[in-house]
């Protein structure tokens, strides 16, 4: 009765289900600017849908909630497009170069183990770096400040040495256009390798290398995430034919809903409270990944393509 | 050259018809096949197909469904610096079938309960081609025995078979075969055996077809015979949902921000 059947996916799938899946990643698309692939993708296959189709249907799914999230950040002003085009040339770069650093990889043998720790890593370095410092300023900012302009100052003459200086007026700094151009560029290396949009490497690094506001950094975050899924959804159509788009248009109901409200909360949250709560998000998601490389799976194969 | 394959064949033909004139000789065990055509349309969510027939009283009825033999591509778990678990060898697994189930009868009535080990499972391991660096090539097999579990492609299903009253030597049975909602396209034999003491009096060997209808039909399709069409759609579409929910959330509230 509430059940529709995925025709790529070649299962059936509860509606309500799919729906509140949707709804869930789009609040939190919406509130901190990530796309939520890292938690869509395994709550699908959750569900009997295989690691191939859960992904690339996300990045479809994903296309509709940042619509939907960018256009609410614009109409508060949050987006800065100057920066996010920059950081998007640089991650179409990243991108390709990191699709064939994999291949290199993949050949060398070991690819997986490299990828997996790779994860790891930046989601522990990332989320800790994040949860210390946000929770120092939330305390009263007094205790931090004193320990930052000392860090700051050789990376800020750093910033301030490299040519094509440019103002970028909705975030209310200025900086050498290479800035955005290599760190999305670092971005999209990383995302390719991950396989994932990369929002999650991408709003800590607008926020402590880019200096930008925490609130358009999300709005600027959702508007590059929506370009770099386009350019997957449409690859992952025409060369691997996994995007399905039954289960896609499903949880986009689900998540264009979820994206509003989450814009709405984003807006009432402080920006170390946003960073926070994003933090332990990030923690959160690294254990588990931790965990489920240190506990024995229940089964010792998977399909290829899951990544 | 040309003279001899005809000659094979002919005797191949001749084989076959030899075969076939077997078989019908034995009596057929099955009446009726409801639905041969499994129809996936969107609301499809598993299914079952019934087999009526009849068998001689003494023997039990124990059927399976069986679909074409595929390859896979896997890769193994195994462990990396002695505690991380991940993906490490490749694994190559052919000449298994894409879905197996086995159906036994109702334990009421019926001597034989286990489905004997020779159309089992063994079946496939004794058939199964297993490519990995792992020597322990059947737990391989056993692991992917869980994977097809866990999708409901593989398994067994007792009290599947009802009988009749026995009307003289035969009795007549009724089997309800569920299907998955993961069901694969395509053709599956249904082979049901009349067993006594462990051992095939009679088989019969009948087909079902599988294949999608109506919107799962034409989304397959253009998925599968124009992909760039079928991505750029798709993100049209996302992007209009996402626009929309958009508009629909500024105007009902007033424009204000």
């Amino acid at each position: 009765m509430w059940h529709l059947y995925l025709p790529i996916a070649g299962n059936s799938v509860n509606i309500f289900l799919i729906f509140m899946m949707g709804a869930l990643v789009g609040l939190l698309s919406g509130i901190f600017g990530v796309g939520g692939g890292f938690l869509m993708t395994p709550l699908l296959m959750m569900v009997g849908i295989p690691p191939t189709v859960a992904a690339a249907s996300d990045s479809n799914q994903i296309v509709g909630a940042s619509t939907s999230g960018t256009l609410a950040h614009y109409r508060m002003g949050n987006v800065d497009f100057k920066m996010g085009i920059l950081l998007l040339i640089g991650g179409i770069l990243g991108g390709t170069l990191g699709v064939q650093l994999i291949k290199v990889l993949r050949h060398m043998g070991n690819a997986d183990f490299l990828i997996q720790i790779t994860y790891v890593v930046m989601l522990g370095f990332v989320g800790f770096y994040m949860f210390i410092e946000s929770l120092q300023a939330l305390r009263g900012g007094k205790t931090s400040k004193p320990v930052k302009p000392h860090k700051e100052s050789g990376y800020a003459r750093l910033v301030k040495s490299l040519p094509w200086q440019m103002r970028f007026e909705k975030s209310g700094i200025e900086l050498s256009i290479l800035m955005p151009l290599l760190l999305g560029t670092f971005v999209g290396v990383l995302a390719a390798i991950m396989g994932v949009g990369g929002g999650f490497i991408m709003v800590p690094v607008m926020v402590y290398l880019l200096r930008m506001p925490m609130h358009v950094v999300v709005g600027t975050s959702l508007f590059q995430i929506l370009f770099t899924c386009i350019n997957v959804t449409i690859m992952q159509a025409n060369t691997n034919h996994t995007v399905d788009f039954v289960l896609a248009l499903l949880l986009l109901i689900g998540s264009t809903l979820g994206a509003q409200f989450g814009a709405k909360i984003s807006r009432r949250l402080k920006g170390d409270q946003l960073k926070i709560i994003l933090a332990s998000l990030v923690l959160l998601v690294m254990f588990q990944m931790l965990f489920g490389l240190l506990l024995k799976p229940s089964i010792l194969l998977t399909y290829i393509g899951g990544h | 050259m040309i003279k001899k394959s005809l000659f094979m064949a002919i005797v191949l033909a001749g084989l076959a018809w030899q075969a076939s004139g077997v078989q019908a000789a034995a009596t057929d065990l099955v009446e009726a096949i409801r639905p041969e055509t499994v129809t996936i349309d969107a609301a499809f969510n598993g299914t079952q197909v019934s087999v009526t027939g009849n068998v001689a009283a003494d023997a039990d009825v124990m059927i399976r469904v069986v679909g074409k033999t595929e390859e896979y591509k896997l890769k193994q778990k195994g462990r990396a610096l002695g505690v991380l678990w991940m993906n490490m060898g490749s694994v190559h697994i052919a000449k298994v079938p894409n879905l197996f189930l086995l159906y036994g009868p109702d334990g009421a009535g019926s001597a034989q309960t286990e489905f004997p080990p020779q159309l089992g499972m063994e079946s496939i391991r004794q058939g199964a081609e297993i490519v990995a660096q792992d020597p322990d090539k059947k737990g391989l097999l056993e692991e992917f025995f869980k994977l097809k579990q866990k999708a409901g492609l593989y398994g067994t299903m007792n009290k599947a078979i009802q009988y009749g009253a026995a009307n003289g030597a035969t009795k007549p049975f009724t089997a309800s075969l569920k299907l998955p909602s993961a069901l694969p396209q395509g053709a599956f034999d249904i082979d049901v055996f009349a067993i006594r003491n462990g051992a095939v009096m009679t088989q019969t060997v009948r087909h079902i077809e599988v294949k999608e209808v109506g919107l799962p039909a034409w989304i397959s399709e253009l998925a599968f015979q124009h992909g760039a069409i079928y991505g750029t759609l798709s993100v049209l579409i996302a992007i209009f949902a996402g626009w929309f929910t958009g508009i629909l959330f500024k105007s009902s509230k007033g424009g204000a921000h």
